[in-house]
């Protein structure tokens, strides 16, 4: 299964690429540059390497208090504090032109924290794999974040 | 201006599929860890099940994590190819046409 997803995945991006390169090579003026993607953008990977330190910051303390003290109203600001911050970086994100793609992963990290923070306060708790598990999901989204900007022209 | 449409349309899919050919190569490696990374997660996610360590619901809430996480990380093999295909056509374009035109066309 996997590897059939892996080379549904593979065949969309080759579709992909062929039909920009259609659209490209009918759409460009001669003589002139294009632009696909957004240009790099420093304040966004500050911006993303300090949520993700907050993050990472947030899921350690939880870990380390003893299960009884892990209810919503001790961790009710913390988790508002990274939702205001994960929404600014989406702002951001959606002002920058051609910068779909990242706009689309800043969605799925503010997504995520919204859903844990209910999930949270349903439950009035969070269990020891739980919190590793969402601590190592963040990683791995805002690390994507991150490398996404890297790929993108100076 | 001066171009050569002829030319720069006989020489434009060789030049510009060229470049993309390593950067394609170099993505479906990185295709098949990410894959890799989502069966393990998958593997103690139902192993964490098989022991209780979480409720059934849970569980289903967890795959529709996975799957995010996964989508968030192949969604930089867009940007990798949009960057390169820019370079690209910007290259192959460079060559091939003399302009004093460099407004950028966007997309």
């Amino acid at each position: 299964m996997t590897e059939k997803l892996e080379q549904t995945h593979y065949n969309q991006l080759a579709n992909k690429l062929e039909q920009t390169v259609l659209h490209l090579i009918a759409l460009i003026p001669a003589g002139r540059s294009i632009q696909v993607v957004a240009h790099y953008n420093d304040q966004s990977v500050q911006q993303a390497a300090q949520i993700s330190r907050n993050i990472d910051q947030f899921f350690t303390r939880l870990l380390h208090q003893p299960c009884e003290q892990r209810i919503y109203r001790h961790a009710h600001h913390s988790y508002l504090d990274i939702d205001l911050a994960l929404t600014a970086f989406k702002r951001h994100q959606e002002l920058r032109p051609l910068n779909d793609l990242s706009l689309r992963q800043s969605e799925q990290a503010l997504e995520l924290w919204q859903q844990d923070r209910l999930q949270h306060q349903n439950n009035n708790g969070i269990s020891d794999f739980i919190i590793q598990r969402h601590r190592t999901h963040y990683k791995k989204l805002m690390h994507a974040l991150i490398q996404g900007e890297h790929a993108k022209p100076a | 201006m001066n171009m050569d449409v002829a030319t720069l349309l006989s020489n434009f899919p060789e030049a510009v599929s060229a470049p993309l050919q390593g950067v394609t190569h170099e993505l479906r490696g990185q295709v098949q860890q990410l894959f890799n990374q989502y069966h393990q997660s998958l593997a103690e996610l139902t192993c964490a099940r098989d022991k209780g360590l979480i409720s059934p619901a849970q569980f289903n809430i967890e795959l529709g994590r996975e799957k995010l996480i996964l989508e968030a990380q192949m969604i930089n093999q867009g940007i990798v190819i949009k960057a390169a295909l820019q370079a690209a056509i910007d290259t192959a374009f460079a060559t091939q046409v003399t302009s004093d035109t460099a407004d950028p066309v966007t997309i």
